[in-house]
């Protein structure tokens, strides 16, 4: 056996979606900031290609690599690969991060209550982790500002025809359906047709919407489009069952802590939710995350809000990647029955 | 961290599909042969199967290998593989992966220039002779089962297609081999998608269509596999197994192959002891040949031959947190496919 690479990953996954942790085996990324590193990664595509391609991965899977925290007031940071993105936020992810940090003794465990911060490319997330009997029983992250852009608007999607949207960010920008208007009632087998249709809404959204964060103008697209059902009532707190749909082409497993952040942007800017109320979020495989609003804040001149989502999160393996010399495909490869082509 | 089990493998690739082998964790599995013990997983409990191979431990493109000691004494070791569906009795790509790792991890004793190794399957013994330099498993050549052709251009008719032509063949394993000109496709990466879902429309017509059946293996009836069969651009054989519910093989297949060995012996297309190339998908690729022709259940068939090359590419240990609420996994339709109704 030969190997010319050895990277150490921590297998994950926070309420049914996969965020594994390179724990070790790979340099910082160039770069002054976090954000800077992540375009690094971005741009650069072969710790990607390795960890995320075929034979070693797959269109399921979000791998997050450590790095060293630039802001003083961070203890770790993280940077998020998703299969076509490097994202400024993931909830999912944050949230096995934060598992893997206090389960393997990364970060000190304090039962009941363990208060750490991390650093995301898209800032920092003040983490709240609940400790029981050396398990982070669940985490709750204080996500970044989050704020709703355009109401009720109208796109074309071919073989669709009319639909009415709206768009968001929670630490990733969304365009949001509703699920009945397109006829899907969120249930695993209609996983494969959501995902075909919610790719062809997200590039049609990117052709005739704009968005741009205000602060941040390198975040200049529509990165998921959220399917959501009506809000319903559940133990007196509104319910928001969601599916989110990955670029190139697959479904969250989790319901989405960005997406949940950005829904609530939306229902706080049409009154429906206020400072303070709870939300559930439910996934298409029936997981939960706790979400509420936590303050309310501007993001230039955007009212936003900051919201907290709470979800549990599970080690399932730990993992040695390696690299035989002679091995044809050091980049891996990707087929289009699996991992679908971007629209 | 808190596990309840705890399950090392090692992770191979066969030129392109990737095996994973268990090397600790399991001890055994009830069954005294190999056959009993696959069917122990398929018929009484399947929860081992769920835990690697489903989401969020495994995924759809791959095979995770079951290793005992052989009950046969002629063996060196006994596999099962599991997949998606249930634990399957033989691949060419998984003995690959499985012959790879067992001589380059040291569990069997590397010679080289070359090393046999026979294996105990629930399909009997498979010989493996792998050629060795500098302590890499450099090629593992296979003596795949004897295979025939069955039914030539069988013309099927096919929902939204219409008339299809199909050659039916047994390589270990029923296969319709189907031409992709027919639909002017080619056997490319980008077209992966769309060649399963041509392939599994196929796989429910013939299954309807066409009496298909072993005359001395009576539980085998149908075709459990559609095959894409041509050439690339060099006039090398190009080949595309799809695997329901909703994948391509990313090897060139081995039983596939030994089936279109058959078939083209069956047109006279090749000779006994002509080595041919045959890639995949991905342009990996297999050499094969046919080292005899051979009567099988009546039937004029051939011996087959497939060769490919292993490589490792990880040491994987999954576990169990005991507050887990997904033990046995998950499987979703948009990275699995939809094609549930094909799986038997």
């Amino acid at each position: 056996m030969k190997s010319s690479k050895l990277i150490h990953i921590v297998s994950c996954h926070a309420e049914g979606e996969v965020g594994n942790v390179i724990v070790g085996g790979v340099a910082p990324p160039k770069g002054d900031s976090l954000w800077e590193k992540a375009r690094w990664i971005d741009q650069d595509q072969k710790l990607r290609r390795f960890v995320l391609n075929e034979p070693r991965g797959g269109v399921f899977k979000h791998v997050n690599l450590l790095v060293p925290a630039k802001n003083p007031k961070a203890q770790q940071g993280f940077i998020i690969m998703e299969p076509e993105h490097t994202p400024p936020m993931s909830g999912s992810n944050s949230i096995c991060v934060s598992t893997v940090l206090l389960d393997t003794g990364l970060i000190p465990m304090t039962e009941p209550i363990t208060e750490f911060v991390l650093e995301a490319p898209g800032g920092l997330v003040p983490v709240k982790a609940y400790c029981e009997d050396g398990k982070a029983k669940s985490i709750e992250v204080n996500n970044v500002a989050s704020f709703a852009d355009q109401l009720d608007i109208n796109i074309e999607v071919e073989g669709l025809g009319t639909l009415k949207t709206d768009t968001a960010y929670g630490g990733d920008s969304f365009v949001f359906i509703n699920a009945q208007d397109l006829g899907f009632e969120i249930k695993p087998d209609e996983a494969k047709d959501i995902a075909e249709i919610g790719s062809k809404i997200t590039a049609a959204a990117n052709q005739q919407l704009n968005f741009t964060h205000p602060t941040n103008s390198d975040w200049n697209h529509i990165s998921f489009c959220q399917i959501t059902l009506p809000l319903f009532e559940e133990e007196g707190i509104m319910v928001s069952r969601n599916t989110v749909v990955i670029d190139p082409g697959k479904l969250d497993r989790s319901p989405c802590g960005t997406g949940c952040s950005a829904r609530m942007a939306l229902l706080h800017a049409k009154g429906e939710l206020k400072k303070g109320d709870r939300m559930i979020g439910r996934s298409i495989i029936d997981s939960r995350f706790d979400c509420s609003i936590v303050e309310e804040t501007m993001v230039g001149n955007k009212n936003a809000i900051i919201p907290s989502i709470r979800g549990r999160a599970w080690i399932t393996g730990t993992h040695q990647l390696m690299l035989d010399p002679e091995d044809p495909w050091p980049e891996g490869y990707r087929l289009s029955d699996t991992w679908p082509i971007k629209q | 961290m808190r596990w309840k089990k705890t399950i090392t493998m090692v992770e191979a690739h066969a030129e392109g599909e990737v095996g994973r082998i268990v090397t600790s964790g399991v001890t055994d599995i009830p069954g005294d042969t190999m056959l009993e013990k696959m069917n122990y997983i398929n018929q009484v409990d399947d929860s081992l199967c769920r835990f690697l191979v489903f989401e969020p431990r495994g995924y759809a493109q791959m095979s995770t290998n079951l290793i005992f000691d052989p009950i046969s004494k002629e063996a060196d070791i006994g596999f099962l593989i599991l997949q998606g569906d249930k634990a399957h009795a033989m691949s060419g790509s998984n003995s690959i992966c499985l012959v790879t790792v067992l001589l380059e991890t040291g569990r069997i004793e590397m010679k080289e220039p070359e090393t046999i190794v026979t294996l105990d399957t629930p399909a009997g013994l498979v010989r493996a002779t792998a050629t060795c330099k500098d302590g890499k498993c450099v090629r593992v050549s296979l003596d795949m089962t004897p295979s025939y052709a069955d039914q030539l251009d069988a013309i099927i008719n096919v929902e939204g297609l219409g008339k299809v032509s199909v050659d039916i063949a047994f390589g270990g394993i029923f296969y319709a081999l189907i031409d992709p000109s027919q639909f002017d496709l080619k056997i490319l990466p980008e077209n992966a998608r769309q060649l399963v879902d041509i392939g599994t429309r196929i796989q429910r017509a013939v299954n309807e269509q066409l009496d298909i059946s072993h005359p001395e293996l009576k539980s085998l009836k149908g075709i459990s596999y559609t095959m894409f069969v041509g050439h690339d651009d060099e006039g090398e054989m190009k080949g595309a197994t799809i695997l329901p519910p909703g994948r391509i093989d990313r090897s060139p297949c081995g039983t596939g192959n030994s089936a279109r060995l058959a078939v083209m012996e069956a047109r006279g297309q090749i000779k006994v002891g002509q080595i041919l190339k045959a890639r995949s998908i991905i342009d990996s690729e297999f050499q094969v040949e046919i080292i005899a022709k051979k009567t099988v259940a009546g039937k004029s068939g051939i011996l087959p031959r497939v060769s490919g090359r292993g490589w490792i590419h990880g040491i994987h240990q999954v576990g169990v947190d005991p507050s887990d609420p997904y033990p046995l996994g998950y499987k979703v339709s948009d990275c699995w496919g939809d094609a549930f109704d094909l799986l038997s």
